[in-house]
């Protein structure tokens, strides 16, 4: 039902509250590391591992509200998901604005909450893996040569090896060559991969 | 024996100012000695000689338990208010004399349990008052490093400090005594050595700058812990020891050196370093991360091996402790910003706050609580030895073989949750005496028992099973009654007090204790008992009993105890020895001691003792105060304390019940070190180390002495003596400087001794010598010649005398005409004031101070009250035409003055001769002939009329008292609903889960139980929310009993604090440790606080003073409590504070202008006054008075 590695975060200073929550989470399999305030969250030394923010809006001292402005200043990605008593629409429009995954109203629905954190989780770990991989294809990106980056970006917007060997003035044998070498350098093995992968480079 | 930092240090630490490490045999000790210190402290009176011995041997006391609940431990606070110098601590030590020194940011201060002397610029040479280090060295010097340089006390003189020139870098940071006796100072530049025998300090050759900690390793190389990182120093070198965590590289949020070391202490293991990036270990040459918890890359700033060998390490925001260095770290719930950590010689904790929080001390507790959050009403234990607790909510059993509390409620078959008593004849079937009626444990589950269906409306407060197997119980409204086979018979010849229990001395033979009287049934003749042994106790509230096995009866009443023994009755008061006058619980255990609670805490007295006291064999006996359990209160019912078969104590307290087990009693083996402190001659201070020496004369000379002891402080004993003087030793008491004027010529030894609260003797006196030499006057040859003068002098003198009494003569025959025109004078005064004390509305009257009997009346009495003269002139007139509710009142209050010989003013009711109620206010003027009362003069005034206008202004009151609650509780109506709605989230959210795990096919039946139970203790803590706002909008008369306002403030707090908080502000409370009781109404006290704390909120919303800090004080004086609520906010004008306490009178937006004016009512009907100040800063300061119990004035 959960991926096992990820990790569930809860902040919330009521005690009961805390506990149930981290029960919810922890009899649905997940891992969970629960606090009673947001200073105690930020001194936490968060492990490399995807996980989702399960936090309430009202607390003594730093507010959910605030937590999120220091993670986001500290370009901590985790995905939050806020849980309030006395939730009102400006607040949770604040929220969300402020890249917030849900702002769930107090007694939440557990299979709501469930289901959120597991869409929560799924959805960092996906971005995590995406951003390992544009990392290693931007790093690959670098052992071309001049040339068969020329030859890269020409075979990516559909031309045949023909037209690349007569735009270039070489010839069909040393484009074939060229194009061997960048599939292999890139450590792919269809022009579709390649395509793909220019594309989100390029918007990245 | 003296316990110095080297013979500690040499073996294995030698790294931390106050590191001891324990080796095993000591901790074997003191296991053992756990063990053996229950037989101690229960013979501590007969066996305080083998307990003396018994410290002599090991005079260091037991570390902090790591195997029972932190909140067990025994706590207290110290900031500025108990004397600190400033709440900001960087360090504290020990040192050999017993003193703890704390190094804070306005000096240094000498703690000795009893009270601070702080050391700033002003009263001596230290270079700077902001202080960092603290030092002992094994020569007994202590080192003061501040960041204007260093310092040191002089050896010998504890009140001298003295600079130290040589070294006076900017500032120093470090100090350090290695194994060879050579000191070591770091400072920002260099690193400064004095070695053994010489007197000046050095730059040490290679050694690295701005060392923060040094720590000597075990192969004898310099650890130096800096502001750039750790250094280990080699023959000729130093090189740095690498960490990834101690890089530049690593962020810095907060302005701190990330490579920054704090502290190095010596463990088992290696050497743990306290860095700004977590705690490291260097072992092997090495740093590793050994232990990390929740500390994570915080900051530590110290770190503590115990003599149990427990590391506890002070990092950011939270205390952890690793037991025996071993992971798991665990966070303590301790709040604060630690910044230093010590172990005294008593095994307790102390903890040193940056951040202007003072200083936390922990200490091993004699009790364990149990059912905190619980009013307890009861305690029994059953034949099969589990422990049973009646509470306002539901039943409790703890299973004797699971050691789990198991609940009871409505569903299990109480007919109610408000549990009151508990009664059985044989422990088998059980009488659970309710809010309803009773209910009956059978052995197996509860039915219910209300025989006859009248009982199921029955409110019990107390029973009892005799031998016949009938039930007595007595209910809330006075009304008592026996169940028998078939019938249920109210006993209607007892007075009309409540009954506070029951009891079966010999079989058929039943005694009833009242709040007005004490009563015996035996075949249903009821007798009060009216011994003449016993004359002062009649009519007295019978608060507590106790039965021994061979047939003793005890009880405790609200002066003192009183004993049944062998057909014999007796008394026991303060006077004779008791601690305490009130006594709420009583009960002997099997070593011949009876154990006493009182609201002013409990003790113990042998049983022996008060057999000889009262065979007159002593003229006192001794009570043993245990200060360290709670204090009890009057409430709960029956039984309220039980030795159960194991010999461990269960008392039910204030909140919850206590557990003392019967193995776990412990003794303060620590003997107090006395030590005089400072010796002035007419108010100067001399050298204690130079012989003192004078000339005789009018010379007053001063010392002032103190002995360091911290488990009780309160209760150490300290005396002293001036050898050549005194001849007997003198009591301290709470004085700490003795005093003498005139001293003859002669040679002369002070000499100060104390002894602890477990009648530990000090081990070495404190003494100094001084000689008074004789002056010019005092010699030999002097006095020869004064004689000769002197009988010269006589001759001439009476010569003069005979002419003089001849003159004398003449003039006394003048005097004797002069008398006689005085009296003529006298007699016609004596009319005219007879007229008009007959004339006016004021009857005038005269009686008997011993037996009250009126001796004259004036002749309004008869118009006025409608009795004849000569009715009032018979015997106790006065006491039986008293109103019955105002007779034991009056007559006491009486009593009290005449025994203090004090003229008074009261007002009471009076039966009038046509059955009417007359209000009077009596101005009485105690007449004092011989040093006793002697009769009473005053006069009675009718203030009837005033008085009931006076109850129908207060009948106003109360009603709009109730609407100022019910609006303020409006005003808090989010905040409740919020406080309300987090338990109602947590009990959906369980029950959700629990349904989820039972539908799996293998359902995780631990984890629902887990669910379950936390369901039970929200819906307790939602029900105990909404309880609290019903009890506040109820209407109830002004009825009141004896309180504890910091009971009252700690509840109206915890109702009140997410409304401040909502406010964005900080309620902070600084509650006296203990208070006297009050007499008051809970509800009207609680919503006078509220309204404070509202009214401060509210005048901080309107004020931005910069701070947002509100705080609630309590403080014990003279015959009164106060409690002060101390605002930020606008504060208030001159031409305000008389008006602001008027109705409706407002400067607030949103205030209705009732909230002050309510309070003045409520404070006055308390006898109280209330006030309001401007603060010197910001805000304002509201603060109410009480009297307390017994100083009331009528």
């Amino acid at each position: 039902m959960t991926s096992s590695n990820g990790i569930v975060f809860i902040v919330d200073d009521d005690a009961s509250v805390r506990s149930m929550v981290t029960r919810l989470f922890r009899t649905s399999g997940w891992k969970v590391e629960s606090f009673a305030s947001a200073i105690e969250f930020l001194d936490y030394d968060r492990p490399d591992a995807p996980g989702c923010l399960v936090l309430d809006v009202k607390m003594p001292g730093l507010d959910g509200m605030q937590l999120q402005q220091r993670l986001s200043q500290k370009h901590a990605d985790l995905p939050i998901i806020f849980m309030t008593g006395q939730g009102d629409i400006p607040m949770s429009v604040k929220a969300m604005k402020a890249g917030a995954v849900d702002f769930l109203p107090k007694p939440v629905n557990d299979k709501e909450l469930l289901e959120k954190v597991q869409l929560a989780i799924q959805s960092h770990a996906n971005q995590e893996k995406e951003s390992h991989e544009m990392k290693l294809f931007h790093e690959r990106c670098d052992l071309l040569s001049n040339r068969e980056r020329e030859v890269m970006s020409l075979v990516i917007t559909g031309m045949l090896n023909k037209q690349i060997a007569s735009r270039l003035g070489i010839t069909q044998a040393t484009v074939k060559a060229h194009r061997g070498k960048v599939m292999n350098k890139l450590g792919l093995t269809s022009v579709a991969d390649l395509v793909r992968l220019c594309e989100r480079a390029k918007l990245s | 024996m003296t316990i110095s930092k080297r013979s500690c240090e040499v073996g294995t630490c030698g790294t931390k100012r106050h590191v001891f490490k324990s080796s095993p045999e000591r901790s074997l000790n003191s296991t053992r000695r756990a063990v053996v210190g229950c037989f101690l402290i229960i013979h501590a009176f007969i066996l305080a000689d083998t307990v003396a011995v018994q410290a002599r041997q090991q005079s260091m006391g037991q570390s902090l338990r790591s195997d029972v609940s932190f909140a067990d431990h025994l706590q207290r606070g110290f900031r500025v208010r108990e004397g600190l110098p400033s709440g900001f601590i960087y360090d504290a030590t020990q040192t050999s004399d017993g003193y703890i020194w704390f190094a804070t940011h306005n000096g240094i201060s000498r703690f000795d349990g009893f009270k601070f002397k702080n050391f700033t610029r002003a009263n001596s040479t230290l270079p700077s008052n902001d202080t960092r280090v603290l030092f002992e060295d094994s020569g007994g010097t202590l080192w003061i490093a501040t960041t204007g340089g260093l310092a040191r006390q002089v050896a010998g003189e504890p009140e001298t400090i003295e600079a130290i020139e040589t070294c006076t870098a900017l500032s120093a940071h470090a100090i350090y005594e290695d194994r060879g006796g050579t000191i070591w100072i770091g400072t920002p530049e260099k690193t400064w050595i004095k070695s053994p025998g010489s007197n000046d300090f050095v730059v040490a050759d290679n050694s690295p700058s701005n060392v923060r900690a040094f720590c000597e390793t075990d192969s004898g190389q310099m650890l130096y812990g800096t502001q750039t990182g750790l250094f280990l120093g080699e023959s000729n070198t130093f090189r740095r020891i690498e960490h990834e965590r101690l890089t530049a590289e690593n962020d810095s949020d907060y302005g701190r050196s990330p490579t920054g070391i704090n502290q190095l202490v010596s463990g088992k293991h290696g050497i743990w370093v306290c860095t700004n990036r977590g705690l490291l270990s260097f072992e092997n040459g090495g740093l590793t991360v050994r232990l990390s918890g929740k500390i994570g890359q915080r900051r530590v700033a110290d770190a503590l091996v115990t003599r149990s060998g427990d590391l506890y390490v002070a990092a950011a925001y939270g205390i952890h402790r690793a037991v025996n260095e071993l992971s798991p770290l665990e966070q303590l719930p301790i709040d604060g910003n630690p910044s230093c950590l010590l172990e005294d010689l008593e095994g307790s904790l102390w903890i040193g706050n940056a951040g202007n929080l003072g200083v936390e001390y922990f200490a091993n507790n004699l009790f364990r609580t149990f059912l905190s959050d619980q009013f307890v009403n009861c305690v029994f234990e059953d034949a099969w030895q589990n422990m049973w607790f009646g509470t306002r909510d539901g039943l409790y059993r703890k299973d004797i073989d699971t050691g789990q509390f198991e609940r009871y409620g409505k569903q299990d078959g109480l007919p109610d949750k408000n549990v009151r008593t508990i009664a059985s004849k044989d422990g088998k079937t059980l009488w659970i005496g309710t809010g309803k009626g009773f209910a009956k444990w059978n052995g197996t589950n509860l039915e219910n028992a209300n025989v006859f269906p009248e009982m199921s409306e029955m409110f019990v407060e107390n029973s009892m099973v005799d031998s016949n197997g009938r039930l007595w119980f007595a209910l809330l409204n006075g009304k008592a009654y026996r169940l028998g086979p078939d019938q249920l018979k109210q006993l209607v010849s007892l007075s009309q007090g409540a009954v506070r229990w029951f009891c079966e001395v010999h079989p058929g033979e039943i005694w009833v204790g009242q709040s007005c009287g004490l009563y015996r049934i035996c075949d249903n003749n009821v007798e009060e008992i009216t011994d003449p042994a016993f004359a002062e106790f009649t009519k007295r509230h019978f608060m507590s009993h106790f039965v021994d096995p061979d047939g003793t009866l005890w009880f405790g009443t609200m002066t003192g105890i009183g004993r049944f023994k062998n057909g014999r009755f007796e008394t026991f008061t303060s006077a004779d020895g008791l601690a305490a006058d009130y006594i709420d619980r009583l009960a002997t255990d099997d070593h011949g001691n009876l154990w006493c609670g009182s609201r002013d805490g409990c003790f113990i007295v042998p049983l022996q003792q008060l057999d000889e006291f009262s065979a007159g064999k002593r003229e006192h006996f001794t009570s043993r105060r245990i200060t360290m359990l709670p204090f009890t209160s009057s409430s709960g019912r029956g039984p309220k304390v039980c030795f159960t078969s194991t010999g461990d104590l269960w008392m039910s307290v204030r909140r919850g019940v206590i557990k003392v087990s019967k193995s776990e009693f412990p003794v303060n083996v620590v003997p107090p070190k006395p030590k005089i402190e400072l010796i002035e001659l007419d108010g100067e201070p001399v050298s204690i180390n130079h012989a003192v020496s004078f000339l005789s004369g009018r010379h007053r000379l001063a010392f002032r002495f103190g002995a360091a002891s911290f488990l009780d402080p309160g209760h150490v004993q300290l005396k002293y003596r001036l050898n050549g003087y005194d001849s007997d030793w003198i009591i301290a008491g709470k004085e700490r400087t003795a005093h003498y004027t005139d001293l003859g010529p002669g040679e002369y030894q002070f000499q100060v001794t104390a002894t602890n609260e477990d009648g530990v003797n000090a081990v070495t006196d404190s003494v100094v010598h001084f000689t008074v030499h004789p002056r010019w006057f005092e010699t030999g040859w002097f006095r020869t010649i004064a004689v000769l003068s002197l009988i010269g002098l006589s001759i001439f003198t009476s010569l003069i005398y005979t002419r003089s009494v001849r003159r004398r003569n003449q003039e006394l025959q003048h005097k004797i005409n002069e008398r006689e025109l005085a009296e003529i004078k006298l007699r016609r005064s004596e009319e005219r004031f007879r007229d008009l004390a007959e004339s006016t509305q004021a009857i005038p009257w005269e009686a008997d101070a011993q037996t009250q009997q009126f001796t004259f009346v004036g002749n309004q009495a008869v118009e006025m009250i409608g009795y004849p003269i000569e009715a009032w002139l018979i015997e106790d007139f006065w006491i039986e035409h008293l109103h019955p509710e105002d007779r034991l009142e009056a007559v006491e209050y009486r009593q009290r003055a005449i025994e203090r010989r004090q003229s008074h003013q009261f007002e009471y009711r009076m039966i009038a001769g046509d059955g009417s109620v007359v209000w009077l206010h009596d101005i009485v003027h105690v007449v004092i002939k011989d040093g006793v009362a002697d009769k009473l003069r005053g006069f009675l005034v009718d203030v009837t009329d005033r008085r009931s206008a006076e109850e129908k202004a207060n009948d106003y009151w109360q009603q709009l008292s109730r609407l100022n609650r019910a609006a303020s509780l409006g005003e808090m109506a989010t905040s409740i609903a919020h406080e309300v709605n987090q338990p109602l989230f947590a009990i959906v959210g369980n029950a959700q889960i629990a349904q989820r795990l039972l539908k799996q096919d293998e359902p995780d039946m631990e984890e629902v139980c887990a669910a379950l139970g936390e369901i039970v203790g929200d819906g307790n803590r939602a029900a105990s929310i909404i309880d609290n706002i019903r009890s506040l909008v109820r209407k109830e008369r002004h009825t009141t009993e004896p309180l504890d306002l910091n009971q009252v403030a700690l509840d109206a707090i915890e109702f009140i604090t997410p409304e401040v908080r909502k406010r964005g502000l900080v309620l902070k409370t600084e509650l006296a440790d203990s208070l006297p009781a009050i007499n008051g109404n809970y509800i009207e006290l609680q919503q006078a606080i509220l309204n404070l704390v509202i009214n401060g909120a509210q005048a901080m919303g309107n004020a931005n003073n910069g701070s947002n800090e509100l705080v609630l004080q309590t403080t014990a004086q003279d015959g009164f409590v106060e409690l002060a609520v101390k605002d930020h906010g606008v504060g208030i004008e001159p031409d305000q504070v008389d008006r602001m306490f008027e109705p409706f009178y407002t400067t607030k937006t949103q205030g209705t202008g009732m909230g002050l004016a309510i309070n003045r009512s409520i404070i006055e009907a308390h006898h109280g006054r209330i006030w309001a100040t401007p603060n010197s800063s910001s805000g304002a300061t509201f603060r109410f008075q009480l009297p307390t119990v017994g100083e009331i004035k009528l």
